[in-house]
């Protein structure tokens, strides 16, 4: 789609947000694919993932051929190891939201399963957060980034909720059990993308200042 | 190069000439003075010799060189002269302040020469024998023409040369003086002329700062008058110009921002120069932080960015379809077309939006009517053909499968009829309120329901169920009693058709406080699920096809009760709980004049 390598910081930045719009608007597709039980939109999000990933290994490139030259100031080089990061991480979360229009493909034909409060309330807060961590990119924004990194946790909360919801589903009707893990699994989808996102927010910190948060205060939040 | 300062140059160049003109005047003054007081001296002893000229000149004669040596003498000390009689030969004689014997030959003395050639003598140099520099002047002492020798007068020039030096230094103190006042004058002048520059600078800087209210005084000096004048007639039309563009500005503003569409524009950079609050709202931009920055970072929706690409590669206009994902999709149509300025040179690009979702999913819903229209039409047709055919195929000749199948046909072709019927009064009440041709008029509600309670009273009896009617007789709304009446059926005969035997049905009338009319019909029946009630009003819509038709019903009912509110200026709302039954509230204007009369019945 592009033929021309990024020259500069700023062309680096646009393209990476390039990606993170596809991400962000193919996750959100996904999370409106399950909630109506839209086949033909699931079957469209993977489609669009083959994309992603094009772009994301373009990005890549990018990032190699700038670290390649000898003029740089430290700011700059932490810039594009933050977007190495970022665009892998973003990569991870397209990978995820097209996993989760794979389950919507199993879950399309049990219509009268009704999706538990705590799944609706989880794809909520994990569309807010990768929004918020890509517009803490875009801006910059420390305050932005460290909210993501706040509401990880809630999220977190909720997944585990989601077992027990689950369980609770399973032992009093146990013939919607494959239905029911269906959406554990889609619980946990989102929870890992979620998980990105604090990565993402993490690597804003990053650039804004030059120190590694990750590791720190919230353990648990990283994908396995 | 550093910039003078004006004041400075003005003030050093006026010092520059005040203090040349005083050193000319000041050494001119002594020059002038010094000569003045030689000549007075030398005229003073010129005059002293001749006056002493006829003293001497008889003691001479006698011979008595004594006599001649005392009144020389006693002349000097009476007039502080020297006096000296030299012979013609040079010999000195007689000398008043000096022993003639000691004295050399004095011929060769400047002055003595000169009056020898018959002019006055006269010179100014030093003085061997006083030491002293010293002013002679010589005349001839003649005796009937015969020139005997000559008489010389000095004076010695110390306290001329003295009165010189004091005169000097009071010319020079005076200059100082008038140097000092003069430095003063020149530093007010100067700063006189200068201060109005100033003034006019720091005006100027406060139009530059866009302070285009103040106007500069106006200073008394030609030159800076007009300067001021021009200048305040600038930032008056400066101001006037700004006002005016600032109005255009706002303008175009508000002309953008009352648009629907939404408008956004991005330069050849991608960068954002304008943005609508319609677009804004559609791409969920943040107008006051957005400007300036480029497309990927204001707008994360890869459909709008690839189209601007699109766009700005494109020599004409552009023209697509993009979607936005939120909580649900929306569907965008986008015109894409290249900015330009008065040299065709291209600015960037500017796309207007249009928010279609509503008109696509009313086109669904138009598709679905269709299809569900067909098939309603589509099932007694099918039926009624089969039955006819099995009859033409031999089934007529026995007469009890005749009898049955053409009841079937009949049935059937009731239900089209009551299909037909429906779709036709419904098409009849939309154009009616689309084009407001239907007469409402004021009218007893309560009139309106007893009529239609009692249409429907056989079916209910049939299951024996009893509908109880609550209104105040003196009721009015503005209506149109038949299409009110048949609202009022369809929602009862609903409520009689979804529930069980024995149960009853509540009609309840009264006015609210907003002044309408709210006429709610309650049962008890089955109900129906949440997730069915958005669409519950739509034609053909059906929870349950199957009992829907099993109960005779053309699954227009609803529509024509929503169409027949709508006719109304009004609206219908529904509220159910499964298993418990439902409630609908048809919500229509009241009348203006409520009838105050007693109870009908």
């Amino acid at each position: 789609m592009q033929e021309k390598r990024a020259e500069n910081i700023e062309q680096l930045k646009r393209r990476l947000l390039r990606l993170s719009a596809l991400v962000e608007e193919n996750t959100r597709r996904s999370v409106i694919a399950f909630r109506s039980r839209d086949r033909a939109a699931a079957v469209e999000i993977i489609k669009v993932d083959a994309e992603i990933n094009e772009l994301e290994i373009f990005i890549e490139e990018d990032c190699v051929e700038l670290l390649d030259r000898t003029q740089r100031s430290p700011d700059d080089t932490r810039f594009i190891v933050a977007v190495l990061k970022i665009n892998n991480d973003l990569e991870r979360i397209g990978d995820l939201a097209s996993n989760v229009a794979r389950r919507v493909l199993h879950i399309g034909q049990h219509e009268q399963v009704r999706f538990p409060q705590e799944l609706l309330t989880l794809a909520e807060y994990t569309l807010e957060m990768v929004t918020t961590s890509i517009d803490s990119f875009v801006d910059l924004d420390m305050d932005l980034a460290r909210r993501v990194c706040e509401r990880d946790h809630e999220v977190d909360k909720l997944n585990r909720l989601m077992y027990s919801v689950v369980q609770e589903r399973i032992v009093a009707d146990p013939n919607q059990a494959e239905k029911l893990l269906n959406f554990l699994s889609i619980s946990r989808y989102l929870e890992r993308i979620a998980d990105y996102a604090t990565n993402i927010a993490e690597d804003v910190v990053y650039i804004g200042e030059g120190r590694i948060i990750r590791h720190q205060e919230h353990n648990g939040s990283q994908p396995q | 190069m550093r910039k003078k300062k004006l004041f400075w140059q003005l003030y050093i160049s006026s010092l520059l000439v005040i203090f040349l003109a005083l050193a000319a005047f000041i050494f001119l003054t002594s020059y002038s003075f010094k000569s003045i007081l030689l000549d007075q001296v030398s005229d003073d002893l010129l005059a002293r010799a001749a006056i002493m000229r006829d003293e001497v000149l008889r003691s001479w004669k006698d011979g008595d060189m004594p006599a001649l040596q005392r009144s020389c003498s006693d002349i000097s000390t009476r007039s502080a002269t020297r006096v000296t009689v030299i012979r013609a030969d040079g010999v000195v004689l007689a000398d008043s302040w000096h022993d003639p014997a000691m004295m050399d030959n004095h011929r060769g003395r400047p002055e003595i020469r000169e009056a020898m050639a018959g002019k006055h003598g006269n010179s100014t140099r030093f003085s061997r024998t006083l030491q002293k520099n010293t002013m002679y002047a010589a005349v001839t002492v003649s005796d009937n023409g015969r020139v005997l020798g000559v008489l010389r007068t000095a004076v010695p020039l110390e306290t001329v040369e003295a009165s010189i030096t004091g005169l000097q230094l009071q010319v020079l103190l005076g200059g100082l003086v008038i140097a000092l006042v003069a430095t003063l004058m020149s530093l007010l002048i100067s700063r006189r002329i200068t201060r109005p520059i100033e003034t006019l600078k720091q005006g100027a800087r406060r139009f530059a700062e866009g302070d285009l209210d103040f106007r500069l005084p106006v200073p008394r000096s030609e030159e800076l008058s007009d300067l001021a004048v021009v200048m305040n007639n600038m930032a008056a039309q400066l101001q006037e110009r700004i006002v005016q563009i600032t109005q255009q500005h706002s303008e175009q503003d508000a002309v953008l921002s009352s648009m629907v569409e939404g408008v956004i524009a991005f330069d050849m950079e991608e960068r954002l120069i304008n943005v609508n609050h319609s677009a804004a709202r559609m791409l969920r931009v943040n107008i006051d932080k957005a400007k300036g920055k480029s497309i990927q970072e204001v707008v994360r929706n890869i459909g709008l960015q690839r189209f601007v690409d699109q766009t700005l590669t494109s020599e004409n206009t552009t023209e697509g379809y993009i979607t936005i994902v939120d909580d649900v999709e929306r569907f965008l149509q986008v015109h894409g077309s290249i900015l330009r300025d008065e040299h065709r040179k291209p600015l960037g690009v500017v796309v207007v939006m249009n928010d279609y979702t509503e008109l696509r999913n009313l086109e669904n819903v138009r598709r679905e009517f269709v299809a569900n229209v067909s098939h309603e039409l589509k099932t007694p047709i099918t039926s009624i053909k089969g039955f006819v055919e099995t009859l033409l195929d031999g089934a007529i000749n026995d007469r009890e499968d005749a009898i049955r199948f053409l009841g079937i046909v009949s049935r059937q072709a009731d239900r089209l009829n009551a299909i037909i019927e429906d779709l036709l009064s419904l098409s009849r009440i939309e154009q009616g309120g689309e084009q407001e041709h239907i007469e409402l008029r004021e009218a007893s509600v309560r009139d309106v329901l007893v009529s239609a309670v009692q249409s429907c009273q056989r079916d209910a009896d049939l299951k024996q169920m009893r509908i109880e009617l609550e209104c105040a007789a003196e009721l009015q709304a503005v209506t149109n009693p038949p299409l009110l009446e048949q609202a009022v059926i369809n929602l009862i005969s609903n409520g009689i058709k979804y529930s069980d035997e024995g149960q009853s049905i509540a009609v309840h009338a009264a006015r609210s406080a907003d002044g309408m009319i709210r006429i709610a019909i309650k049962d008890q029946g089955y109900g129906i699920e949440p997730e069915h009630l958005p669409r519950l009003f739509e034609r053909f819509y059906r929870i349950d096809k199957a009992r829907s038709r099993k109960l005779g019903g053309t699954g227009l009912g609803l529509a024509i009760v929503k169409h027949i509110a709508q006719a109304h200026h009004g609206r219908v709302e529904v509220q159910s709980t499964p298993g418990k039954g439902s409630e609908f509230t048809l919500i229509i204007p009241a009348g203006k004049s409520e009838v105050d009369s007693p109870d009908v019945t």
